[in-house]
């Protein structure tokens, strides 16, 4: 999952974590993007939200930015881990995790 | 009891000086007077007056604990948590004490019965009198503690009520620990700056005890020769300045040095001799 600017894989990943105003899940067997508007954005606590949605939709690796420690103390909880990817496109991070760069 | 709780909005504005000052005046002029320092996350009132301490207390929030071996998993403690303090996982549980407002709605909720309170200590109350004479409170919330308003709450309920006048030193800004310490208060003193910043804070300071419809009056600290346009800029926002402390740098020196302006400085008693008279008036 990318944690975005917009709801393409062109938009650029976003510097905040939970507070990024799309999440956009690859399917690696489907090879396939699916959109999501973030419903916490203005939540308390979104740091321990985007571990239980991420946990609930399947995902098993967020690239984007560091995670705070309530996030991360969530997303350890879920089993999920953080590749952290700044200044590229969803895309462009999807690609280079994959090709084991970050 | 009568309640003044004194506020700001912008930190740095004089809350601790009027707070201290009247305290101390209202004990001269022979009122019962308490003085209750709420800002708990960097209480000083206790360096201006000599405070002996005579009964302490921790502050105790209730956090949930998790029994694993009766926990199903169901998750509705998780969904239901308003404030994300819980993440429930297959194998593995998680609270969040820093986000855990300690509201017990879990362990209500929760059809296991997995979920207990434990308590965990997140700072303390001091209670006693000043060597001037008047009763005296602080509270002081644990450093990395996110809220304080448990320990005001604690402090506003167990501080005795035999005085006649309570005073409360609030924390800066305006949020739930400055409503927390403003409610029941019978007087709101919003002590501002002439300043764009104090005059910004002072409208989200209004804002609350507009809200909480609690009577106020505006103090304006560090007065000087261009501060008159902040006067009719206040009175724009349906305010009274009941008084103005002028800007001199012998008030600094002595606050600096941990002094009563009202003993150093006697001429500036009038200052606060308005603001009883005004409070006396708001309460009328």
């Amino acid at each position: 999952m990318v944690t975005a600017e917009g709801g393409t894989a062109e938009a650029l990943v976003c510097n905040r974590l939970a507070r990024a105003p799309f999440f956009l899940i690859y399917d690696t067997q489907a090879q396939q993007w699916t959109s999501f508007q973030n419903p916490y954005q203005q939540e308390h606590g979104m740091g321990a939200r985007i571990a239980q949605f991420a946990s609930e939709k399947g995902v098993e690796v967020i690239l984007g930015a560091a995670p705070g420690p309530n996030a991360k103390a969530a997303l350890d909880t879920m089993g999920i881990r953080v590749a952290v990817s700044a200044g590229v496109t969803a895309q462009e991070a999807l690609s280079n995790y994959l090709a084991g760069n970050v | 009891m009568y309640s003044i709780t004194v506020l700001s909005g912008k930190g740095g504005t004089g809350k601790t000086l009027f707070s201290t000052n009247l305290a101390w005046l209202f004990h001269q002029k022979g009122t019962t007077a308490q003085l209750l320092d709420v800002d708990a996350e960097e209480p000083n009132a206790s360096l201006f007056v000599k405070f002996i301490p005579i009964h302490a207390q921790n502050v105790e929030k209730w956090i949930p604990h998790i029994d694993e071996n009766l926990c199903d998993r169901c998750g509705l403690c998780m969904k239901e948590c308003q404030f994300s303090a819980i993440t429930i996982a297959p194998k593995k549980t998680a609270v969040l004490a820093a986000l855990c407002h300690g509201c017990g709605l879990c362990a209500k909720i929760c059809p296991q019965k997995a979920i207990t309170e434990v308590p965990k200590t997140i700072g303390n109350i001091r209670l006693g009198k000043t060597e001037e004479g008047f009763s005296f409170g602080e509270g002081i919330l644990n450093i990395g503690e996110p809220s304080a308003v448990p320990v005001i709450r604690q402090l506003k309920k167990t501080a005795s009520k035999d005085s006649e006048i309570r005073i409360l030193d609030a924390p800066p800004g305006a949020s739930c620990a400055v409503v927390e310490s403003l409610a029941g208060s019978d007087f709101a003193l919003l002590v501002t700056e002439p300043t764009p910043f104090g005059m910004h804070d002072l409208r989200a300071a209004i804002a609350v005890v507009s809200e909480m419809k609690i009577p106020f009056g505006v103090v304006l600290n560090r007065f000087d020769a261009g501060s008159t346009a902040y006067v009719e800029e206040i009175r724009h926002l349906d305010a009274e300045v009941i008084a103005t402390l002028p800007f001199d740098r012998k008030i600094a020196s002595a606050y600096a040095e941990g002094k009563l302006i009202l003993k150093e400085l006697p001429k500036y008693r009038p200052v606060f001799e308005q603001i009883i008279e005004a409070i006396g008036r708001g309460s009328a």
